[in-house]
C-alpha cells in the first residue's frame, strides 16, 4: 500500500545560501501517528512547509525532491488547494482570528472545506456542536472574541478548526507549545484517540520528545536538515543516543548543552 | 455550512443569558431600526435646505466609507486610494455624459465597472503584497490618477472640468435637495444592508480571515489571494459608484475636488467610527462630514467673529486632534462608544444585566 504522504529527497535552501533541509525523506502510512522531532533550527517547520504548500516564497526556494500525498505529487500547489486536499495544518503561531468569535472561528474552517471534496468525506466532526463537545472549554465561550482566549485554548480552537476541514492528514506544529503539562496530556490524548477511533493520519512536529512517543507509532529525528534516525516507537526508546539527548535518561554524568552540540560534531557531521 | 450558519447562539449553553440576549436583541433592535427609518424618512420635513445638503453630503460619505472599511477594516488593506476611486467613478461618468449624453443609470453602471477594473488591477499588484506596501501601492494609485485626471482636464476640458446635467430616473426627476436626499438614502441603505450581509456570508468571512492571518486562513483552505482580489473589486466598485452620485449630485467633475486630503478623511471616518464596523462607517462619516458646519455653527452661536483662513486652520487641528484622540482612547470608535451607551440604557436604571435573568 502507498503511504498516505511521501516526502524524498527534500531540499530547501534559504536565501540562496543556507542549506534548511539537505535530503529530508519521511513517509506518512494511513491511520498512523508519526513524530517528526529535533531541536531548534532542525528543519521541522520548514519540511511542513513544504508539505503544506506554504513553500517556495521569494527567498526560500525548493531546490529538489519529491512530494506525494495519496499517490499525487502536491508540490507547486497553493496551501489552500493542499488544505482543500485534506492537508489540514496547525500553524506554530497566528493560528486563530482575534476578532472573530470562537464560533465564527470554527465557521471558517466549514467555509474552507466547503469549497474542497471536504464534507463528504468526513464521518465525524462536521458540525460545531460536536467540537463543542469534544473540547468542553470551547463551547463555554463559544461567543466571546478569541483575542480573549488563553494560549491553551487557542491551541485547542486551533485544533478543532482543523478537525472541521476534515482532514486527511493533519500536521500539528508544536502542539504543546505554551500548554500547561495537564492540558498538553488532554491534546496529546486527544489527537490518540482520533487516530484511535476515526484512523485519522496525525504528523505531529514537536520539541516534546517524550511527549511525541507516547502516542506516536513512528518517528523521525531530524537534526541540521537531515533525518538522523528514523524507527518504529519502540525502536526509538530503545536507542541510547534517543534516551541520552532527546528524553534526558541514562546519565553517567551531568550533561550540557556543551556536550551536546560537542556530540553532534564530532560523531554525527559528516 | 447551512448548519453552521443557523444558531447564533449555541443551545448547549447552560444559563439563560443566550435567550435573555436573543430576546432583547430581538424586540429592541427592530423598535430601533422602525424609529430609525421614520426618523431619516421625515427628516426633511424638518431641515432646512442646508442641512438637507448635508444630509445628502453624508449619505454619499456613508457610501464610501462602508466600502472603504471593508477594505480595510476587515480584510485589513490600508487604502490611501479613497480619493482616486471617487475620481474614476465621477470622470468615468462625466466623460461618458459629455461624450455620448448617456442616461444617468448607464453612467452610474460604468462608474462602477471602471472602479471595479482599476480595482482588480491593483488587488493583482497587491496579491502577494502586506499591509504598509498594499497602502504605498495605492497611494501611488492616488498620485497617478488624479495626475492622469488632471492632464485630461487641462488639454481636453474646460479649465473648470465638466458639468453635469441634472440626472433622471425615467420616472423620477433628481432636481431639489430633498428628491436627492430619498434617492440616496435608498442606495445608501442598500449599500449598508449589502455589506452587513457580505459579512455574515462565507465571502466577508473569508475576507475576515484573509486579513487577521493569511497563514492560518489559507491552512485552513481559504484561497487568500482571491480573497484580497474580490475585496478589492467589490469596495473599488462602490466606492466609484459614490463617487459618480456625488458628481452628479454637485454638478460638476473636476481633478482638484481629488486632493489627498480627501482619502485622509475617509480614513479618518473609519478611524473615528470604529475600524471594521458597518455601523462605525455610517457613525463616522457622519461626524467626519459634519464637524465643520457644527464647529462653525457653535462659533456662531457664541458670537465669535473669526476670519475664515483662522477658521480652516481650526477645523484642520480638531480633525487631527480628534483622530489621534480616538486613536489614543477609544480605538473601536463610535461604534463601541454606541454600544456602551444602548447597553447602558437597556439596562438603566441598573447598573447592569442580572447574569440569572432573575428580576432581584
Amino acid at each position: 500500500m502507498t503511504p498516505l504522504l511521501e516526502v524524498e529527497g527534500l531540499e530547501v535552501v534559504y536565501g540562496h545560501a543556507i542549506r534548511a533541509i539537505q535530503g529530508v525523506s519521511l513517509s506518512v502510512a494511513e491511520r498512523q501517528i508519526v513524530g517528526l522531532v529535533g531541536l531548534n533550527g532542525a528543519g521541522k517547520t520548514t519540511t511542513i512547509r513544504a508539505i503544506s504548500g506554504f513553500l517556495p516564497t521569494e527567498n526560500v526556494r525548493i531546490t529538489d525532491g519529491r512530494i506525494r500525498f495519496a499517490g499525487t505529487s502536491i508540490l507547486g500547489l497553493r496551501p489552500y488547494q493542499a488544505a482543500q486536499l485534506g492537508i489540514a495544518v496547525v500553524p506554530e503561531r497566528d493560528k486563530v482570528f482575534d476578532t472573530l468569535t470562537v464560533r465564527e472561528n470554527l465557521e471558517i474552517a466549514l467555509i474552507g472545506a466547503a469549497s474542497g471534496e471536504g464534507p463528504g468525506r468526513c464521518r465525524r466532526y462536521r458540525t460545531i456542536d460536536e467540537i463543542f463537545a469534544l473540547f468542553e472549554p470551547l463551547a463555554r465561550r463559544a461567543n466571546q472574541e478569541a483575542i480573549f482566549l488563553s494560549g491553551g485554548e487557542r491551541q485547542v480552537l486551533a485544533i478543532g478548526a482543523c478537525l472541521l476541514s476534515c482532514p486527511r492528514l493533519l500536521i500539528v506544529d508544536e502542539a504543546s507549545l505554551g500548554l500547561a503539562p495537564l492540558m498538553r496530556r488532554q491534546v496529546l490524548a486527544t489527537l490518540a484517540q482520533l487516530n484511535r477511533e476515526l484512523g485519522l493520519t496525525v504528523l505531529m512536529v514537536d520539541q516534546d520528545v517524550a511527549g511525541v512517543l507516547s502516542i506516536a507509532d513512528h518517528g523521525y529525528i531530524l537534526e541540521n536538515g537531515r533525518v538522523v534516525f528514523a524507527g518504529e516507537r519502540e525502536q526509538l526508546l530503545q536507542h541510547g543516543d534517543v534516551q541520552e539527548f532527546y528524553l534526558g535518561q541514562k546519565e553517567k554524568h551531568e550533561r550540557g548543552y556543551r556536550d551536546v552540540k560537542q556530540y553532534r560534531r564530532v560523531r554525527r557531521w559528516h | 455550512m447551512a448548519r453552521a450558519h443557523s444558531a447564533r447562539i449555541p443551545s448547549s449553553l447552560p444559563t439563560s443569558m443566550g435567550r435573555t440576549l436573543a430576546l432583547r436583541r430581538g424586540r429592541a433592535q427592530w423598535t430601533c431600526v422602525v424609529l430609525a427609518a421614520i426618523a431619516l424618512l421625515l427628516l426633511p420635513r424638518f431641515l432646512s435646505t442646508f442641512w438637507i445638503h448635508l444630509a445628502n453630503g453624508c449619505l454619499i460619505a456613508i457610501m464610501g466609507a462602508v466600502a472603504l472599511n471593508l477594505l480595510t477594516g476587515n480584510a485589513r488593506l490600508v487604502s490611501l486610494g479613497q480619493a482616486a476611486f471617487l475620481g474614476i467613478g465621477a470622470f468615468a461618468a462625466g466623460l461618458l455624459q459629455r461624450a455620448y449624453n448617456v442616461p444617468f443609470p448607464v453612467a452610474l453602471a460604468a462608474a462602477a465597472i471602471a472602479g471595479g477594473l482599476v480595482g482588480f488591477v491593483i488587488g493583482l499588484l497587491s496579491m502577494r503584497l502586506r499591509a504598509l506596501y498594499v497602502a504605498v501601492t495605492t497611494l501611488v494609485l492616488h498620485f497617478a490618477v488624479t495626475t492622469f485626471f488632471s492632464f485630461v482636464q487641462a488639454v481636453f476640458l474646460d479649465s473648470s472640468g465638466i458639468i453635469l446635467p441634472l440626472p433622471s430616473l425615467g420616472f423620477l426627476e433628481l432636481q431639489t435637495p430633498t428628491q436627492w436626499y430619498y434617492f440616496l438614502l435608498a442606495i445608501a441603505t442598500v449599500i449598508v444592508l449589502g455589506a452587513l450581509n457580505l459579512l455574515r456570508s462565507f465571502i466577508g468571512r473569508r475576507w475576515i480571515a484573509a486579513g487577521e492571518h493569511d497563514v492560518a486562513a489559507e491552512a485552513l483552505g481559504v484561497p487568500v489571494r482571491w480573497a484580497k482580489l474580490s475585496v478589492f473589486v467589490v469596495t473599488s466598485s462602490t466606492t466609484a459608484f459614490a463617487g459618480a452620485l456625488s458628481a452628479y449630485y454637485v454638478g460638476t467633475v473636476s481633478f482638484e475636488s481629488y486632493h489627498f486630503g480627501l482619502a485622509i478623511s475617509y480614513l479618518a471616518m473609519i478611524i473615528v467610527g470604529g475600524v471594521g464596523s458597518v455601523l462605525g462607517s455610517i457613525l463616522g462619516a457622519v461626524f467626519i462630514t459634519l464637524l465643520p458646519y457644527v464647529l462653525d455653527h457653535i462659533f456662531l452661536l457664541l458670537d465669535l467673529r473669526i476670519r475664515a483662513n483662522v477658521l480652516a486652520g481650526i477645523h484642520q487641528i480638531t480633525f487631527g486632534a480628534l483622530i489621534v484622540a480616538f486613536l489614543l482612547f477609544e480605538p473601536r470608535g463610535l461604534a463601541e462608544v454606541w454600544r456602551r451607551v444602548s447597553s447602558a440604557l437597556a439596562d438603566w436604571p441598573f447598573r447592569y444585566r442580572s447574569a440569572s435573568g432573575s428580576a432581584r
